[in-house]
């Protein structure tokens, strides 16, 4: 009853249990650490938020000192706009590696923005002085600081997936289930001179 | 009270629970697999011998037989464990839930988060991952994991909404006691026999699927499909045997654990009418209809609350609601009211928990009485203090929780603070630095036995770095702590980080010799305590004989000879050993602690960094 057919078919059978089990593994990997990237981005979220909602403060209180330098104002909150609009973008297709892009540059056009505003701001010895000014200053440091370092966590956690989804065998798992190589969240030049005012 | 009297007999049914599961499991498959074999002989003899009886001794036939059904069991069972093994989070987010981050602005949500952390400081557990099932209305609950440090809870919106403070708080002690308890590890389990027993049903119903689809096809191929679809009907009939099984199994094993875990959330939260009232809701809630979440068949014994269906009474995975009630609630009428949503407002962490409710710790024993069960010991490394709010909010971000972290090993002089901080102002571009300033004031004001409960605050956020920043954290800690003027604060943070934030399955080990360094480790244990010198020798003595070990010096080694550095030498040569008799060791160490009675903050601290190092909790089950 049970010749070479059955046996060729039992082992077939602990083939397909043995390769089923492993690429539930593979897949499950995957996901976790898709969801890792997910996540990171909701750190990198939270300091971004914060960043917007610092700078309406930050140009009202500017505004005061510095009328005449009413084009780099609001080119500030040109920037602000355009980086919200970005993210809640995002927020809607966080799979879409175009609105990662999207969002990494209207984030470097405000760091960009804000940069220029410090260094306007120079000039103004008075707004220099002002309290809620530098309150608001060092708040935005270190929201600076904050960004770029959940910036690195959520980029880390990019890499560890691009990584595991490029691997053998994994890149026919990746491929097969539409897990599409997720996009850097990348800091432009110009965010990386930007914070570097000295009071 | 009532809720007292299961507490003890909690660890030691762990172990009985999993042999019953295995003898249960291994019926089902003894079943099942003969009437697998009765099955094929009655197809082989009408197949082949149409006229003549059945010959019921044939091995080919049995081993060919037995061997598919017990590939497809035990594939199907391990196919579904080795998916769960990614830990609670994945568990989580296969039942439908969605991790709440601590930036949330639903207040329901961050009350719940709240709640979470003051439990987890109650019962001494780490912070699990907090997840909500937006799309069930229901009042359930649940918690998933493989242990302690990868465990996830999580709540269904409908509790979220339904529920008052104390209520929720009295749900989510329940979950904390199957963590607390051990019952996770049993529960994947659980869910992989299940998952086996029913592989068998959906092989019989593929079967009879791809039979009754190519039914239509040429004539030759008729005897053929019906053979498909009738051994499909037969295996699916046979499987449906294993589903019964399956909830049996689920039933038997699961029940008793949720009386257990209702007497311990008396027990975390201080207060019985909590949870009676929560219990309540979800009574008068019954006839509502669960949907979107994926609680199924397998992982129904996993929520707070079986949620119906038919055949309730015989194989619920959860015990009678009323009697449940009554088991915390003597008094309870079987009046159970109707449900309407509270009104949650701006949540603010309660202090602790305020003294006044009625449940009382249960009595540690007397040095003429029994030894202290692990239930007593975990009990009384809990924290039932107030976190100062500025502390509470700097531990829900990784920067400012690595800051805190940073805080505790700070010197005093401001000098040598200064220098230790400058060592950091790497990290985060100096944020770091600057939040262990600003946060410094506070924890130096702050009494003794704070620092264990500050750090279980602080790694969930600390598990958010990526495991380069990690590296880079524990390199900085390192560094800093070298002057730092307590070195048992250092040696708890990195027993804690490494145990939290570290991906090993076991801790780092090293070569020695194992009586010498459990002598000086129990030495060190107690000798942090300020019992007098006699006192500390006799707990020690208790503590070397729960230990037993032959050639374990049963005399204490003195305070001089126990150095620091030297305890972190023999922990990580204990670490070497079994997890059964690392388990024991830190058990030895619990036991000498309540030598007197009571725990002092630095017992508690030095025997949480032991258990740290170690890979154990105390929850975890130390008697297992």
């Amino acid at each position: 009853m049970l010749p070479a057919i059955g046996i060729f078919l039992l082992v077939i059978v602990v083939i397909a249990v043995i390769a089923g089990t492993w690429g539930v593994g593979i897949y499950n990997g995957l996901v976790t650490l898709r969801n890792a990237c997910k996540n990171a981005f909701a750190q990198v979220d939270v300091q971004l938020k914060r960043r917007y909602d610092l700078i309406p403060n930050l140009v009202e209180t500017a505004k005061g000192y510095m009328a005449h330098e009413s084009g780099t104002l609001t080119a500030v909150i040109e920037a602000r706009a355009k980086a919200t609009q970005a993210n809640v973008r995002f927020a809607g297709n966080p799979n879409d590696p175009a609105a990662m892009r999207d969002l990494s540059q209207a984030e470097a056009g405000l760091s960009g923005a804000l940069g220029k505003l410090m260094v306007v701001s120079e000039q103004y010895p008075q707004l220099k002085a002002d309290t809620t000014m530098r309150a608001l200053m060092e708040e935005l440091t270190s929201t600076e600081n904050r960004i770029a370092f959940s910036r690195q966590a959520f980029n880390d956690a990019v890499l560890f997936f691009n990584n595991a989804r490029e691997v053998f065998p994994a890149v026919f798992i990746a491929n097969s289930f539409g897990f599409a190589a997720a996009e850097f969240f990348k800091a432009e030049e110009a965010d990386k001179v930007a914070p570097t005012v000295k009071f | 009270m009532a809720a007292t009297m299961n507490f003890f007999r909690a660890q030691d049914e762990a172990r009985g629970r999993t042999t019953k599961l295995v003898v249960l499991l291994v019926l089902a498959i003894i079943v099942l697999t003969g009437s697998l074999y009765v099955l094929a002989v009655m197809g082989h003899g009408k197949l082949f011998h149409p006229r003549g009886g059945y010959d019921w001794v044939q091995p080919k036939l049995f081993f060919g037989t037995t061997g598919v059904a017990l590939l497809v069991i035990i594939g199907g069972s391990l196919f579904r464990i080795a998916e769960l093994a990614k830990g609670g989070g994945a568990i989580a987010e296969r039942l439908g839930g969605r991790l709440v981050g601590a930036s949330t602005i639903d207040l329901a949500e961050r009350r719940y988060l709240n709640v979470v952390q003051e439990i987890a400081l109650a019962a001494g557990l780490p912070v699990p991952l907090c997840y909500v099932i937006d799309g069930d209305s229901t009042i359930n609950a649940f918690a998933a994991g493989n242990n302690p440090q990868d465990a996830a809870i999580g709540v269904t919106r409908g509790a979220l909404v339904n529920l008052t403070r104390e209520e929720l708080q009295g749900v989510i002690a329940h979950e904390f006691s199957h963590i607390g308890n051990g019952d996770m590890t049993i529960s994947i389990r659980i869910i992989g026999a299940v998952a086996g027993l029913t592989a068998l049903a959906q092989l019989g119903y593929i079967f009879m699927r791809v039979g009754a689809q190519s039914s239509d096809g040429d004539k030759d191929s008729l005897p053929l499909t019906a053979a498909l679809v009738v051994t499909g009907l037969a295996v699916l009939l046979i499987g449906s045997g294993g589903i019964l099984f399956a909830k049996i199994i689920q039933a038997s094993v699961s029940r008793q654990r949720e009386y257990l875990a209702d007497a311990s959330s008396v027990q975390f939260t201080r207060n019985p009418l909590g949870l009676a009232s929560a219990l309540k809701k979800v009574g008068g809630m019954a006839g509502a209809k669960r949907t979107g979440s994926n609680a199924d068949l397998e992982s129904q014994h996993l929520f707070f609350a079986s949620s119906g269906g038919f055949m309730e009474f015989f194989f619920s995975t959860h015990p009678p609601i009323g009697e449940r009630i009554k088991r915390i609630d003597p008094t309870f009428d079987g009046i159970i009211p109707d449900v309407v949503p509270v009104q949650v407002v701006a949540d603010e962490p309660t202090a602790g928990f305020a003294p006044g409710f009625r449940a009382v710790p249960p009595p540690l024993p007397n040095a003429t009485r029994s030894l202290p069960t692990d239930l007593q010991i975990q009990d009384s490394v809990g924290f039932h203090g107030t976190i100062p709010a500025e502390l509470r909010a700097a531990s829900d971000d990784p920067v400012s929780a690595m800051g805190l972290v940073l805080g505790l090993i700070l010197r005093r002089d401001p000098g040598l603070r200064a220098a230790q901080l400058e060592q950091a102002r790497g990290l985060a571009g100096g944020e770091v630095s600057r939040d262990a300033a600003w946060l410094e004031p506070i924890l130096r004001d702050l009494p003794a036995g704070y620092r264990v409960p500050l750090l279980d605050l602080c790694m969930p956020a600390l598990r958010q770095l990526s495991p380069p920043q990690v590296a880079q954290f524990k390199q900085a800690i390192e560094q800093v702590g070298y002057q730092a003027e307590d070195g048992l604060v250092v040696l708890l943070i990195q027993a804690s980080m490494h145990r939290y934030l570290s991906t090993a399955k076991n801790p780092e080990s090293r070569p020695g010799d194992l009586a010498a360094a459990y002598a000086l480790v129990l030495s060190a244990v107690v000798q942090t305590s300020s019992e007098a010198p006699a006192a500390q020798a006799a707990a020690y003595q208790l503590g070397a004989g729960v230990l037993g070990l032959p050639g374990l010096s049963s005399t204490i080694i003195s305070a001089e000879q126990v150095e620091l550095q030297k305890v972190d030498e023999s922990l990580g040569v204990i670490a070497g050993q079994s997890i059964y008799d690392r388990r024991k060791f830190v058990r030895a160490c619990g036991v000498a602690m309540l030598n007197d009675g009571k725990a002092e903050p630095a017992e508690i601290e030095i025997v949480r960094a032991v258990g740290d190092s170690l890979g154990i909790s105390f929850a975890t089950g130390l008697g297992r």
